[in-house]
């Protein structure tokens, strides 16, 4: 016998947000785009009620086949709830709802980066038979597949190296490649895009200045660190911008410093440091600088940049010139 | 009213942006290949064309004959744009409406259709200033609008927007104008508008700008205001109060050559000739800034002519570039906004970088609101040679004076010779009295008496219990002080003569209100009077 709720309640959910909103989109397609969205309801599970939330799956579909009713956070209510047995009860609740709902309604429940084995809702769909599906972030290959497949759907001609320097330089954010796609599918025009596009074109290779910048202060190349500064301020760059990037980025060299003096393995340091979502290669750049940084380097670098941080802040000092002065004063007389 | 010349010359097509090609290419093919995104973030300095261009992108979108991907700007819906009368582009300003009702109301407008035009453009502007709600409830909408809505978010500040917010959005980046197309846009401007301009005061213009094309175009605007359609570099650096670029270059060439007769003279002739100083101050700034690139290696990145590069290397060889950064900071930070002190404000500054007083600030004070010295703690600091990454080398700072010896002053050599090590112990020990002393002539200096001649005897005798206290810690017993008038330092040479008397400068200088705040508040010492040329 067929599991109660297969094929009538689909969960979709995970860390990456791209595909479980490319997911939730197709599973919520509506047949007839004359209808408009007369048979598509959007609820918000975060304050939703079993009761409420069961007149929505009630429901009947007009002049269609099916209704759909996506419920968007209803899951994370019940995350990590351990063993409350009156947040059981509650999922249960919502769990009638889903059963006793009529056959033409297709519930989508959306989540984000849930834990299955602490959710009771989740777990009690799943065991009622609804479908779920999980989506993890994409890493190295698959990434890489990712990107040449999205070029190609919208007739990009990306070059292996420029996959690869996308992949490198964004990560695992498919909202941002998707969205870096399309720009470059503009700017080539049907034109192959190799990595010199990727690189003069696309956002995130601020980023990869920035972490350059720093590179080039620590190592006392002032006119490398003045030419990068002056490239993202001309880019366009807020110096603010530059100053909290700077920030940031010093930040993670000393927490990836910290943890490497204490002997960790590199994969173990970037998990422990919370810098998951970097690319590999841009971490391993990361930790390379860090493990090249003294405790005195790091304290004194974040005590330049606190200092013109303030002169800033507190009008003392013009923006652009502050920056200029605090890579020269880095370099010293490098 | 005649309508201003930035809005009058605002860019009606892509073609007609200044300086943004990649951005313009990219949403010139977006519209021709019929790809646009429902998100665009554009961010950038100001006055760099965001506003403009998602102008131009919203004709473009719903233009009836788009050619090219530009828009036509005859079509009815063109005309409505260039009017600001299409009703389905919606300007928001996020610095006045920035909270979740109003994301809310603007959530539930977006669900109703265009009135008139294909799609419905939104234009959140200053986007940063939207709330962490506000933005929140915004995602929702930017994750999935309707089909009829195209968002365009423009931001100074993209680093205050939430990641979620720009993953969501397809981002431009719009870099500052460069100078020459900001100089090419300008001379189309003054070309069609009649007015006679050549390049180097569209230069000076330009350079005021910073990048930014819309003040670029105000400053031109003001200029023929106050002068009419024809102007001169002369005109442009009275209306902007610049001094002339020689006056700067001569006053930094003193501070670099720590001439600082030579510095205060060009600050005085600068006031007197009615410069504005703040104005002056920040050519000056600009000037070492350069100078501080030079030095760097980065010469190549200035806008300047060759002659002008030349002239920074020439400056750049008059002193070592710790110093320059030094004294860069020194002027950059400067507060010239009391016009009654703006003068004296600039004397001290220019006192201090001839004398390096700036230059002793203690790393700990630095969190105290001092900026920092560019040595940094030595301390802190491993050098190159040590293995260190050359981060925190210890800056070359100028040698304080030889500290006092603890053991007791024993006088011995020649007259002169006791008195020369006696002077450097006093002014070690009682900085603010011992420059009375400088032009004593000494007649006696033993175990119990000190006995000196000086041309004009008040201004020792108003600091003779400070130097009493200061020759009995020297000595470690009471010593007699005495002091005579009569003539003092050797008699002057036919050079010096046309020199006032050295007590009489002394006591000038010492009373002077620069140099009372410059012993006040940053403990300096007079070491020496020297005369330039």
């Amino acid at each position: 016998m067929a599991s109660p709720l297969s094929g009538r309640v689909r969960v979709v959910f995970g860390r990456d947000e791209y595909r479980v909103a490319q997911r939730v989109r197709e599973l919520s397609a509506v047949s007839d785009p004359a209808l408009g969205d007369l048979n598509r309801a959007v609820v918000a599970g975060e304050k939703v009620t079993a009761s409420d939330l069961r007149a929505q799956l009630d429901a009947l579909p007009f002049l269609a086949e099916r209704r759909t009713v996506v419920i968007d956070g209803l899951l994370e209510r019940f995350d990590d709830v351990g063993t409350s047995q009156r947040r059981i009860a509650e999922a249960h609740a919502f769990v009638e709802a889903f059963l006793n709902m009529p056959p033409s309604t297709l519930a989508v429940l959306v989540g984000g980066d849930l834990r299955p084995n602490r959710n009771p809702l989740l777990a009690a769909l799943s065991a009622a038979g609804a479908t779920v599906e999980r989506f993890f972030p994409l890493r190295d290959h698959e990434l890489i597949v990712w990107i040449q497949a999205h070029a190609r759907s919208i007739g990009l001609h990306l070059s292996a190296g420029a996959s690869r320097r996308l992949a490198a330089l964004v990560g695992p954010n498919l909202w941002v490649l998707a969205n870096e796609l399309d720009k470059l599918a503009s700017w080539a025009d049907g034109a192959p895009v190799d990595e010199h596009a990727i690189s003069f074109l696309t956002t995130a290779s601020r980023e990869e200045s920035v972490f350059s910048l720093v590179d080039h202060l620590v190592a006392g190349r002032t006119r490398e660190s003045i030419r990068e500064l002056t490239d993202l301020l001309d880019s366009g760059e807020s110096p603010f911008g530059v100053l909290a990037m700077l920030q940031n980025r010093l930040r993670q060299v000393w927490l990836v410093h910290e943890l490497a003096a204490e002997g960790l393995p590199a994969q173990t340091v970037k998990l422990r440091s919370g810098l998951g979502h970097l690319p590999d290669p841009v971490f391993r750049e990361l930790l390379a600088l860090a493990t090249r940084l003294t405790d005195a380097d790091l304290r004194t670098m974040h005590r330049e940049l606190l200092a013109a941080d303030e002169a800033i802040k507190t009008g003392k000092a013009e923006p652009r010139l502050a920056l200029e002065l605090l890579a020269r004063t880095f370099a010293a007389s490098g | 009213m005649a309508q201003a010349l930035y809005r009058k010359w605002r860019a009606q097509s892509f073609a007609e942006l200044a300086g943004q090609e990649p951005v313009t290419r990219t949403l010139r093919n977006a519209i021709a290949a019929n790809r646009t995104t429902h998100a665009y973030l554009f961010c950038g300095p100001r006055g760099t064309g965001k506003t403009s261009t998602g102008r131009i992108l919203a004709k473009a979108i719903n233009c009836l004959d788009p050619q090219g991907g530009e828009p036509c700007n005859a079509c009815r819906m063109c005309q409505a744009v260039n009017e600001g009368r299409l009703i389905d582009l919606i300007e928001i300003d996020a610095a006045s409406n920035r909270g979740i009702d109003e994301i809310r109301d603007l959530r539930e407008k977006v669900r109703f259709a265009p009135t008139e035009a294909r799609r419905k453009v939104y234009i959140i502007d200053e986007v940063h200033m939207l709330t962490e709600q506000a933005f929140n409830a915004l995602l929702k909408t930017l994750e999935e609008p309707p089909e009829h809505v195209v968002f365009i978010l423009a931001t100074t500040e993209a680093h205050k927007l939430p990641a979620t917010i720009v993953s969501r959005c397809q981002r431009f980046d719009f870099r500052r104008i460069p100078a020459d197309a900001a100089l090419a846009k300008l001379r189309t401007i003054a070309e069609a508008e009649g007015i006679e301009i050549d390049d180097a005061a569209l230069g000076v213009i330009v350079r005021a700008s910073g990048g930014s094309l819309r003040d670029a175009e105000n400053l031109l605007d003001q200029a023929v205001s106050y002068y009419g359609n024809c102007l001169s570099v002369a005109d442009l650096t009275e209306m902007l109060g610049l001094g002339s670029d020689e006056r700067a270059r001569a006053l930094v060439q003193a501070i670099l050559d720590r001439d600082l007769v030579a510095g205060l003279r060009v600050v005085h002739d600068a006031a007197a000739d009615g410069v504005d100083l703040r104005q002056f101050n920040r050519q000056i700034v600009e000037l070492l800034r350069r100078v501080v690139l030079t030095q760097a290696g980065a010469g190549d990145l200035i806008d300047a002519s060759d002659a002008e590069r030349e002239a920074v290397r020439d400056l750049a060889g008059r002193a070592e570039p710790n110093r320059v950064v030094q004294i860069t900071r020194r002027f950059s930070e400067l507060d010239l906004r009391g016009e009654s002190v703006a003068a004296l404000t600039l004397e001290l500054a220019l006192y201090d970088a001839c004398t390096d007083s700036a230059h002793s600030v203690a790393p700990s004070d630095r969190l105290q609101g001092e900026w920092p010295p560019v040595a940094v703690a030595a301390v802190d600091a491993p050098s190159v040679a040590n293995g260190g990454t050359g981060l925190a080398r210890p800056a070359a700072r100028r040698r304080r004076e030889t500290a006092p010896s603890g053991a007791p002053f024993q006088p011995s050599g020649d007259l002169a010779d006791r008195w020369r090590e006696l002077y450097a112990r006093l002014k070690a020990h009682e900085p603010a009295a011992a420059p009375v002393l400088l032009a004593a002539r000494p007649i006696e200096v033993s175990e119990e008496r000190v006995v000196l001649t000086v041309r004009v005897l008040a201004p020792v005798e108003r600091r003779r219990k400070p130097l009493e206290d200061a020759l009995a810690a020297i000595f470690g017993h009471p010593v007699e002080l005495v002091v005579q008038t009569g003539d003092a330092v050797s008699a002057p040479t036919a050079e010096e003569r046309s020199e006032p008397a050295p007590e009489d400068e002394l006591e000038r200088l010492v009373s002077s209100p620069t140099v009372q705040h410059a012993m006040k508040t940053y403990g300096a010492t007079i070491a020496g009077i020297e005369h330039t040329a």
